[in-house]
């Protein structure tokens, strides 16, 4: 039977989490390089947030919400690779059309392909983390590093990098703010945790990074994060920001940037899988299944079913990293 | 022994004095010069502020550029002819200065001076000239279409207009005052923003969707900075090349840089001419005297003996934007 419409999570106001409504949303034609997927499981993550609020690639409200998850392709459009895909089990990053929602519509080339041994669950959150660690883990590579500075390193994507650092011998030189993610570090088996909110930590980690020669740095944080974390580096080091928790922007020392040779740049998955071939992103996924079980492990604190967006957002909004949610977008 | 300008504390308000020092000896690869003439820089201020790229070790004598003639060489076969040249010359940083009577320098850091040219006009052959060519191949490296600069009625900035004038390189100049404004008009410039106009975001803005410059050459840092980056279209590059603001850089919208692709970097002319080797510099200072060659006779808008420095600095200081502040390392009067 054909499908004609999908119970879908939209937002219909900016900002506004109780403008959150199932809504019964008719289904498009399908493009020719377009899969119909039968949505399994969605995560929330940051970008869901800073979505809803208006300040991550903005879309015409309302919205269905939701930018990653995992399902079976149901159709295709008549582009060949896209239809390769039906009856296939993926993960998915979503097009106009959100992952919260029964279908979901996405580009045949934004699709990875699910090994048997990875659940739902885990596909779900294939993604947005674990893809961006590996666009990380591809710079680490690409420049010889054998050591690189995290900040937010506690974060659920910090976690993942230290663990894929440790299995590539990479020294990582981890950044958090509190005693408790300290904790939290070390019993994952982190090396070198400094807590920036401790007298003197600059010096400490400055002393660290400088024996190990650091040049590469990623920062989730901006504001005055940027400045130290380009201040730890060695000559010629660059400091990659791929987000802005501090809701600050970036700064930066002049010096740093002139007699250092230094650099500031961004870091954007969407920006590497525009230049990936199609063979080598689904490779790098394949890839990434390998190490989902334990290195890109995600943990799921709450499930919810599509009904209960709303209230997650709600929860999720005022704790941030420390909660992770799963939405069920199936009936049982 | 000789007579230099030297400073022994980083101050944001530098105060140099006269010391006796021993003449240097030139090592291997190295020339002796004696110097005639040699300007006062935004980077020598800068140096003496401790806000330079590298920071001096102290004692130092200050001075990056000037003219002068070759009296020693050291040992090593390729300088011994150098013996007796009018050369322009930049010191080598961290161990000499161009305020000296007396300069130690790497050999290939001195280019022959022609002899239509003096030692006044061949003592700022380098620094901007050389700082200019090192942007115009970043702008070709890069196939941009359009820059942009901030402090642009300083010279190093007004040689740039005039190249952009000649080459037909559209650049956005950004200025501070409404006199610069206009004396950027009287070169030809049209593109001239005043950063302290209450319009300059907005105007500045319309501008970068029209021109859609991608590069940026930036010698005031601080929240200028991040008003340029968040400016300018995606994919763009932002050197930084000073802090004439003597502020940290901020207000970089982090959206920008990694959705926009945006980055932010800087750029050193000592660490510039270190990556070239001997061959590709002399490639490079080649170019300098076609592209720059004809800006060299930059005006002069005060000549002192060294121990007028006092009365110099401050002339340079009132004045940045105008002509060049020249001493004249082996007169004291």
């Amino acid at each position: 039977m054909e499908v004609q419409s999908a119970a879908s999570v939209r937002i219909h106001a900016y900002g506004d989490f109780d403008s959150i409504v199932v809504d019964q949303v008719p289904i498009p034609e399908l493009q020719d390089t377009q899969v119909l997927i039968r949505v399994e499981c969605a995560p929330i993550n940051v970008s869901d947030l800073a979505q809803a609020l208006g300040g991550y690639q903005r879309k015409n409200i309302p919205f269905t919400l939701g930018n990653e998850g995992s399902g079976t392709v149901v159709k295709s459009g008549s582009h060949a690779y896209a239809q390769s895909l039906v009856g296939k089990r993926v993960s998915f990053i979503a097009d106009s059309y959100g992952t919260y929602a029964e279908y979901s519509i996405a580009s045949a080339f934004s699709v990875f392909p699910l090994k048997d041994t990875v659940t739902f669950e885990q596909g779900a959150s294939l993604i947005v983390n674990p893809m961006t660690v590996a666009y990380m883990v591809d710079k680490l590579k690409e420049g010889n590093h054998t050591s690189v500075v995290i900040d937010a390193a506690a974060s659920a994507l910090g976690k993942m990098l230290i663990r894929w650092c440790k299995l590539l011998n990479i020294t990582a030189v981890n950044l958090v703010r509190r005693q408790e993610q300290v904790d939290i570090l070390a019993s994952i088996g982190a090396e070198h945790i400094f807590n920036t909110s401790d007298d003197g930590w600059k010096d400490a980690a400055k002393a660290v990074t400088s024996q190990l020669g650091t040049k590469i740095g990623f920062d989730a944080i901006a504001g005055s994060a940027t400045q130290d974390m380009l201040d730890l580096l060695a000559e010629e080091g660059v400091v990659y920001v791929y987000g802005g928790l501090s809701g600050q922007p970036a700064q930066a020392s002049p010096m740093s940037l002139i007699g250092g040779d230094k650099t500031v740049k961004g870091l954007w998955l969407v920006n590497w899988l525009k230049v990936l071939s199609p063979e080598r992103k689904v490779e790098v996924g394949y890839e990434i299944q390998d190490l989902i079980g334990d290195v890109l492990k995600t943990d799921y604190h709450t499930e919810v079913g599509l009904d209960g967006v709303k209230d997650a957002f709600k929860q999720y909004s005022a704790k941030k990293t420390d909660s992770k949610f799963l939405i069920r977008s199936r009936r049982a | 022994m000789m007579r230099a300008l030297a400073f022994d504390k980083f101050l944001p308000d530098p105060k140099p004095f006269i010391k006796e020092v021993p003449i240097p000896t030139p090592g291997p690869g190295e020339v002796l010069v004696k110097m005639e003439a040699a300007p006062i820089n935004p980077s020598d201020l800068n140096w003496m502020k401790g806000v330079y790229g590298i920071k001096a070790e102290l004692p130092a004598i200050g001075g990056f550029e000037g003219a002068g003639t070759i009296i020693e060489t050291g040992p090593g076969l390729f300088t011994s002819f150098l013996k007796g040249r009018r050369v322009s010359c930049i010191a080598a940083p961290g161990k000499s200065g161009t305020w000296a009577e007396y300069m130690v320098t790497k050999s290939h850091y001195c280019t022959k001076l022609k002899d239509h040219f003096s030692f006044e006009q061949g003592a700022t052959f380098f620094i901007n000239p050389m700082t200019a060519q090192m942007f115009t191949e970043k702008i070709s490296a890069g196939k941009h279409k359009a820059a942009i600069q901030t402090a642009a009625a300083s010279s190093l900035g007004k040689m740039m207009v005039k190249w952009g004038e000649r080459t037909k390189f559209p650049i956005i100049n950004i200025v501070r005052r409404p006199e610069q404004v206009e004396m950027l008009k009287n070169l030809g410039s049209m593109y001239i923003l005043n950063s302290t106009s209450p319009t300059f975001k907005e105007e500045l803005s319309d501008l970068c969707k029209i021109l859609q410059p991608t590069i940026a050459f930036d010698a005031v840092s601080g929240e200028l900075t991040g008003v340029i980056m968040n400016a300018m279209p995606d994919n763009s590059i932002h050197y930084v090349y000073g802090a004439l603001s003597g502020q940290d850089i901020s207000g970089i919208n982090t959206r920008g840089l990694y959705f926009g692709n945006k980055l932010l970097g800087g750029l050193w002319l000592t660490s510039w001419m270190q990556k070239k080797t001997p061959f590709e510099l002399k490639l490079a200072i080649g170019a300098v005297q076609r592209n720059f060659g004809h800006t060299f006779n930059s005006e002069i808008t005060g000549r002192f003996p060294l121990n007028k420095y006092g009365e110099a600095i401050k002339t340079f200081k009132s004045n940045t934007s105008s002509g060049k502040v020249i001493l004249y390392p082996s007169q004291i009067i």
